[in-house]
């Protein structure tokens, strides 16, 4: 899992019938360690997050398809926690 | 599986359901020389550690193997701690 910042949505019209459910958020992984570090990531949305906000994203396909309820879903990564605190000891 | 030094914590609110009860670490990957790395990632802690100790962290579906994550929709987990590692007849204690 990694944590990410949501930059934005994307917005499809044509999409295949199994996600046509899905919300698309755009976001932007964030390295605690190394702030230089950062790829652009288009996830599903599970919990309803806005732009700006810092969240954990899960990058497995399993796991989006437990979440949406939808086997073999053709997705890949999915926002699964809003992030409040990132402690770094 | 991978090994990663423990260093430190998440907090998270308004989360997936089945996420609620577990505990989120933040995972420093080691180098194979047991040097820290650059690269993090975040996983479940499925046996209870601590700050600082050096752990195991499977990614992936085996991720959900363990009887704690089986319905988690997690891509890495802590699978197990690390006391001493051997490299090149040299003993190094992570401990």
């Amino acid at each position: 899992m990694l944590i990410a910042d949501v930059i934005g949505t994307a917005v499809s019209t044509i999409r295949i019938e199994k996600i046509s459910k899905a919300k698309l958020k755009v976001v932007k992984t964030i390295n605690p360690l190394n702030p230089k570090d950062g790829k652009i990531f288009i996830v599903e949305d599970a919990i309803g997050v806005g732009t700006g906000e810092r969240v954990l994203i899960s990058d497995d396909d399993e796991a989006v398809s437990s979440i949406l309820n939808i086997p073999k879903v053709p997705m890949r990564a999915s926002i699964i926690a809003r992030v409040e605190k990132i402690n770094l000891f | 599986m991978k090994l990663a030094r423990v260093v430190g914590n998440l907090v998270t609110v308004a989360k997936v359901d089945s996420l609620i009860p577990v505990k989120l670490y933040i995972l420093q990957v080691l180098k194979k020389d047991f040097k820290p790395s650059d690269n993090y990632i975040i996983a479940i802690d499925t046996i209870g550690t601590a700050i600082n100790d050096v752990v195991i962290y499977n990614t992936g579906s085996g991720a959900r193997m363990t009887e704690l994550t089986s319905n988690i929709p997690t891509d890495a987990s802590i699978i197990a701690r690390v006391d001493e590692g051997l490299l090149n007849y040299l003993v190094y204690d992570l401990k």
